[in-house]
């Protein structure tokens, strides 16, 4: 019964967070091509 | 105009999570092109690029041997970029077993590892996995039975997200992902998926040509170049790859931006996409890849349009987008909470 709550709670939070994602994906992309970071730092986590 | 912007981005909103999806559907409905899939056995080269994968390496590449594939037709190459963590030490020790192992002392990442790797491929057909996720014993022959069908250039599996206690997971994460695979299904269906999984997918060698150094989604921009040349991409559910869902929403996140930072490089490498008579999954890639570029911004423009709008049926919607955002606010909380009791 708690775990259910606990995900109904984290439902709106991980709706929000994952539509934040875009801006972010949109900030990195427009500061990495300016600053050349399109090498290995940028894939570290693939 | 006030309402107009409310209006459209509440479509758009809708259409991206709804709308789209029931036009899938009704499309599967009315043109389906089934897969010709046919068990056989063509020559594999199983291609997984590593970086520090030390204490996956081993237990990856006996997940390879222990495939159900014939091993004089499975060829596994490991292409390491620049591991200083022992990765090397711990693969090297499989080269008398048959395992090819590409070493680039310089980082170069991902993509550039992945070109070196298929450099050395002799297969008819070359698969990518990652060193993370566990293959299934079936996985490859699942793939490569669907190449028997001709239109077919690219295969992608599906990546069973497992939790804690190794059952597919159906939390936040795990939903979302399995909502995902749903609408791959249906895009395979119809013609083709606007990009692979990365832990799992296989292309015909001879349509491969190497990726531009610091692609970050090669599983995206290989079978979207195989689409673009005129062959299909689909997905097969019956090949699978085991992972486990990321604990935190906090660390999907970081994923999640990773791969949407992708998607504005791909669509900035690849313009060609976005040109409908170029691309023949056009309407899927931008309802699909496009439209969740810009869900947030509809999200804002119907926030702050519904804040100049507190008649009626707007006063509800406001209540409700209020209500959403405070809830999220508690989901914020909550999770960090859990992160320090966890910590």
């Amino acid at each position: 019964m708690k775990r259910t709550l606990l995900k109904v709670i984290l439902i709106p939070y991980i709706f929000v967070l994952m539509n934040w994602a875009p801006v972010a994906g949109l900030y990195y992309f427009a500061r990495g091509r300016s600053l050349g970071i399109w090498g290995p730092v940028a894939v570290r986590h693939t | 105009m006030v309402e107009i912007l409310f209006w459209a981005a509440f479509t758009c909103i809708v259409y991206v999570y709804v709308g789209y999806p029931l036009l899938l559907m009704l499309w599967r409905k009315l043109l389906r092109r089934p897969v010709r899939k046919q068990y056989q056995e063509l020559s594999v080269s199983l291609v997984i690029a590593m970086h520090n994968e030390r204490k996956n390496a081993q237990a990856k590449i006996q997940n390879c041997f222990d495939l159900d594939y014939p091993t004089d037709k499975l060829h596994v190459i490991v292409s390491l970029d620049a591991p200083t963590d022992g990765t090397d030490a711990a693969v090297l020790k499989y080269t008398e077993q048959g395992v090819d192992v590409v070493y680039c002392p310089v980082r170069r990442g991902k993509a550039e590892a992945l070109n070196c790797g298929v450099a050395v491929a002799r297969g008819e057909i070359v698969m990518f996995a990652d060193a993370e996720q566990r293959l299934e014993r079936s996985a490859v022959r699942e793939l490569v039975a669907n190449f028997a069908d001709e239109s077919v250039g690219a295969v992608s599996g599906a990546l069973v997200l497992l939790d804690a206690q190794a059952k597919e997971a159906t939390d936040g994460v795990g939903l979302y992902w399995r909502y995902e695979k749903k609408l791959r299904a249906m895009e395979s269906d119809i013609h083709s998926v606007p990009g692979a999984t990365g832990a799992i997918y296989a292309i015909r060698r001879e349509l491969f040509t190497p990726l531009p150094t610091g692609t970050i989604l090669d599983d995206v921009v290989v079978p979207m170049r195989i689409v673009l040349g005129g062959k299909r991409a689909i997905f097969d559910p019956s090949a699978r790859a085991y992972g486990a869902v990321t604990q935190s929403p906090d660390m999907e996140y970081e994923k999640k931006k990773r791969t949407l930072t992708g998607n504005y490089q791909l669509f900035a490498e690849m313009p060609e996409l976005l040109v409908p008579w170029h691309n023949p999954i056009f309407v899927q890639l931008v309802s699909h890849k496009v439209g969740r570029l810009i869900v947030p911004y509809c999200l804002a423009v119907l926030f702050i349009s519904n804040l100049f709008l507190l008649d009626g049926l707007y006063r509800v919607a406001l209540v409700l987008q209020v209500t959403w955002y405070i809830m999220a606010c508690v989901g914020w909380f909550v999770s960090q909470r859990r992160e320090v009791s966890r910590a």
